[in-house]
């Protein structure tokens, strides 16, 4: 066995367990995104053997994306933005008492996701590729619509607050450079405000800031009593989230292999698929399972598949693979479609190294379960304090910006301005997140038809994602007439 | 071994770039950096003073100490962010000290295009049906599309996206007919024969790709030198500025580095303290000039 | 529902301040059809027609935008009681403030202390030694996460010139 003896005989698998640490360490920080933390090691890599380096980063990647979830969970702040579907049913399990359990089923997840991942990166990269270089400007412009699309579900209480804080988000998305010709847009002349504001500041002060405004608002709020075990999901539970896993795998697959994705997209989609095919509707929102392991395995499948685009065309899907390209480029590896040819044993060696790091998340994820329960199970005024220190400490290290501080604060107050006036976050983060690139790829396709809007239903792909998209749309409004219908009062 | 200029007043020099960890003058600068330190018998360390497209990076390095302990890695993202939004330093706050490369910029369409040369392309433009594509809204490879339009008097339309890779993709699924990059950007496509090159926008042919014509051989009065230099706080003093004029022409004339850049498709462009005033003034007047005409900037 | 009716007006507004603003993009000749104003112009309208639908169920008193408010089991709208308890979230956005105003200064560590601090005892953690222990702690652990092990260059603050 060839493939057990290098697993052996080099530093593959210390590397492997090494950055799945540093990754989830990064990714449970909010403002420290997967690519911060993959960069952050990059220049360590540097006198290592290749493939232990690409190992290394490509297992940081995979611990990132399980480590966004542990904060989104226990605090209610997405520690990446890919974690920011978990936040809904996660923190509300969390305030349950079941903390141990949600984490449990997160990590789960992430493993089942970055194997099936990891599966569809070995075996089917060829033509996964090729589905990467069918997505035309059109298409991406689609991709986006079907993710807006969410909105209308997502805004079960009130459909015109959804939309309203949908469209605010999309207003958020246009400040900064604009995307076809350069002109600065709402920045003032601000150069902070530039290359826009990134979705991390609007996750983190919608989500933690502002919960912790609403629950200084409340000091009373009692106390939930926790119960720190630490649970992995048994075989009821197995058969319970085995739907939400697939729908998040697909979906994640997909997302993975496209250029621009980077898996905030697919973890929103697979919660809602999700949702859209549980038999336990209802529960979503107030601590479903189904809603914390469709977006978790989501996006643990998108930290393998990204490298599908990467490795096989030399084209990042996202800043995460931008990264994870620069680590090949500083060894003198070009990946491309000459990679598997001139340098089979780097490719071999990522695959394995990956498959280790997944277990290895499983193994480090569970080890740093109980102190992080301990660590939010402290009296609620340390807690806060800590939490505070966490966020200002974490949004600075974005750009190293007192300016984001003070962005994040401010989103903060208006989380908890639009909470108070029951308005539903998360239509917000999908339109921070989508408007850019629905925007740009709206223009850019019309620029290449030369205004001819026919072009969205001539391109195959866009129509069919635009189609499910009205579809969606147009079920979420049928269902929310018969809801709202005023019922006969007995 | 600094030479005659006497021992260089550092012991460490930080080379900061707004890129992140990974970006592409990221890579350039760590691979620069063991050989540069050889040469100059300092160590240098690369530093990410990544923000607002060079801004922050613009920023301290105007307020920091003309000591030579401190430098940007420049390129003309940094004249373009001075001139597009107004950060709290500029380009002109800096004091330009050399440059060492220049990056090519190549124009490439898909092998399995039904274009051959740059003429086709022309010529397929010339029916109005023309895409071109170029990687960032306002950059200096969407003034070149912008420059080819306007001299070969056709009609394409011209697409940016957010970056080389996005681009590539609309290259290589013939979304578009021709796109602009750097070598870097598509070599690896190169090398499996997916992509070919049409023309350099620069003043001569690159070295691995002899047999690819100028624009300038092919008639269109064309170039733009992105250069890759180093800028350094105001009154940097002349004996740091010397120490630079004699490590550059070693370290390009350094066999192992050679081998790297050759590869990288770089080509050694070496420009000493004065002339280099003079290029960084020039260029940012035509720069502003092309943003004013087109109306990006008033 | 006077709640449903102020949020109509300050989207409102904030649609037509918002239209106003993107009126002063500067036109570009490298512009597209759609333009740089192009969908912010949309949004703006869109925005401004939901919160006229938002103040119109308002009024009417019933309808689409009224539904959550019968619905207080929902986590996101859990109102805060009025009175005092409004303000008191301000007094953390305070915290949050002076911590940007000083870090420059103060440097990371004693700004975070503070910070924690700060937050601990208006949360009703008292003040005591404990809390200024565990604020140190804090302080400390937070600066060799994001600086020591991290590498990010939070700020040093006036000290380092002090010595």
């Amino acid at each position: 066995m060839l493939i057990l003896e290098s697993l052996w005989s080099t530093w593959i698998v210390p590397a492997a367990f090494g950055g799945v640490a540093w990754g989830i360490l990064g990714g449970a920080l909010p403002g420290i995104s997967p690519s911060i933390t993959m960069a952050l090691l990059l220049p360590l890599t540097y006198g290592m053997d290749p493939t232990v380096a690409i190992v290394m980063l490509a297992s940081t990647y995979v611990g990132a994306e399980y480590g966004g979830s542990i904060p989104a969970i226990l605090i209610r702040t997405p520690g990446t933005n890919a974690a920011a579907a978990t936040v809904v049913d996660g923190y509300a399990m969390k305030q349950q008492g079941r903390a141990g359990e949600a984490l449990g089923i997160s990590l789960y997840s992430g493993f089942v996701g970055g194997l099936f991942g990891l599966a569809m990166l070995v075996l089917l990269a060829e033509p996964l590729s090729n589905v990467a270089l069918a997505f035309t400007p059109q298409a991406y412009f689609a991709l986006g619509v079907l993710g807006l699309s969410v909105i209308a579900s997502l805004s079960r209480e009130s459909l015109i607050k959804g939309l309203i804080a949908g469209v605010l988000g999309l207003m958020i998305s246009t400040i900064g450079t604009d995307p076809v010709t350069g002109t600065s847009r709402f920045t003032f002349d601000s150069p902070d405000l530039l290359s826009g504001i990134p979705p991390i500041l609007v996750m983190v002060g919608l989500f933690a800031i502002g919960e912790m405004l609403a629950q200084t608002g409340e000091p009373s709020l009692q106390d939930v009593p926790e119960r720190p075990r630490i649970r992995f999901p048994g075989p009821a539970m197995w058969r319970r989230i085995a739907l939400p896993q697939l729908i998040g795998s697909v979906i994640g697959t997909m997302e993975g292999v496209m250029p621009g994705g980077g898996g905030a997209v697919s973890s929103f989609l697979a919660y809602n698929e999700a949702r859209r095919w549980s038999r336990h509707k209802e529960e979503f929102g107030k601590g479903s399972p189904e809603g914390i392991a469709a977006p978790e395995a989501a996006n643990n499948t998108v930290a393998c598949t990204a490298l599908v685009p990467m490795l096989s065309l030399g084209i990042p899907s996202s800043n995460s693979a931008a990264v994870l390209l620069g680590g090949f480029l500083l060894h003198g590896l070009l990946p491309g479609p000459m990679l598997f040819v001139q340098n089979p044993d780097v490719v071999d060696g990522l695959f394995l190294g990956l498959f280790v790091a997944n277990i290895a998340m499983v193994i480090v994820g569970y080890l740093i379960m109980g102190p992080c329960i301990w660590l939010v199970s402290r009296p609620k005024p340390y807690l806060m304090a800590f939490i505070y220190a966490l966020v200002v400490s974490g949004v600075f290290a974005i750009e190293a910006s007192e300016f984001h501080v003070a962005v994040a604060l401010a989103f903060g107050v208006l989380g908890y301005v639009m909470r108070s006036a029951g308005v539903p976050l998360l239509p917000m983060v999908l339109g921070v997140v989508l408007g850019f690139l629905v925007e740009s790829n709206y223009r850019r396709a019309l620029v290449l038809s030369g205004g001819d809007h026919m072009i969205f239903i001539q391109d195959r792909l866009a129509a069919v994602l635009l189609s499910l998209a009205l579809i969606f749309i147009v079920g979420s409004l049928y269902r929310h007439a018969i809801e709202t219908r005023p019922k006969p009062r007995a | 071994m600094v030479g005659a200029q006497g021992k260089y007043p550092r012991s460490v020099v930080m080379l900061s770039t707004h890129s992140s960890p990974g970006g592409g003058s990221d890579v350039f600068l760590r691979e620069m950096a063991p050989h540069l330190s050889r040469v100059m018998g300092v160590k240098i360390v690369v530093d990410n003073l990544a923000g607002g497209s060079g801004a922050k990076a613009m920023a301290v390095l105007a307020k920091s100490k003309p000591d030579g302990g401190l430098f940007y890695a420049t390129t003309p993202t940094f004249i373009y962010t001075s001139l597009l939004s107004r950060p709290a330093a500029t380009y002109r706050d800096l004091e330009p000290i050399v440059n060492i490369f220049y990056d090519p910029e190549v124009l490439y369409t898909a092998t399995n295009s039904n274009f051959k040369t740059l003429d086709q392309v022309l010529q397929h433009a010339r029916t109005g049906k023309g895409r071109w594509g170029a990687a960032n809204p306002a950059s200096l490879e969407r003034q070149v599309m912008e420059q080819l339009r306007q001299k070969t008097k056709v009609a394409p339309v011209i697409a940016t996206f957010e970056g080389g890779g996005d681009m590539l993709i609309s290259v290589l699924n013939h979304t578009l007919d021709m796109g602009i990059g750097e070598l870097q950007e598509i070599r690896a496509q190169l090398d499996a024969g997916r992509v070919r090159i049409l023309g350099v926008a620069g003043d001569a042919r690159i070295s691995q790709y002899p047999d690819v014509k100028t624009l300038k051989e092919q008639g269109i009065d064309l170039a733009v030198r992105k250069f890759r230099g180093i800028a350094g706080p105001k009154a940097t003093p002349p004996a740091v500025i010397a120490a630079w004029e004699a490590a550059v022409p070693r370290l390009l004339a350094d066999p192992a580095y050679q081998k790297i850049y050759l590869k990288n498709g770089l080509l050694p462009g070496f420009i000493g303290h004065a002339e280099y005033q003079k290029f960084m003034g020039d260029f940012g007047r035509q720069t502003e000039a092309f943003l004013k005409q087109s109306g990006v900037i008033r | 529902m006077n709640r449903d009716l102020a949020l109509g007006g300050a989207t409102l507004a904030i649609a037509i301040a918002y239209y106003l603003l993107s009126a002063q993009i500067p036109e570009s000749q490298l512009a597209d059809a759609v333009g740089p104003q192009g969908l912010p112009r949309v949004y703006a309208y869109i925005l401004g027609a939901l919160s006229l639908a938002l103040i119109g169920s308002a009024i009417r008193g019933s309808g689409l935008g009224a539904r959550d408010s019968k619905e207080p089991s929902n986590p996101e709208s859990r109102v805060p009681s009025p009175g005092l308890k409004i303000l008191r979230p301000l007094g953390v956005v305070a915290i949050g403030v002076i911590y940007i105003v000083v870090v420059p200064w103060l440097g990371y560590i004693v700004s975070l202390a503070g910070l924690i601090a700060a937050t601990t005892y208006y949360q009703g953690g008292g003040f005591s030694r404990r809390v200024v222990i565990v604020a140190l702690s804090g302080a400390l652990l937070f600066w060799g996460l994001f600086v020591a092990i991290l590498g990010i260059q939070h700020p040093a603050g006036i000290w380092p010139s002090l010595f």
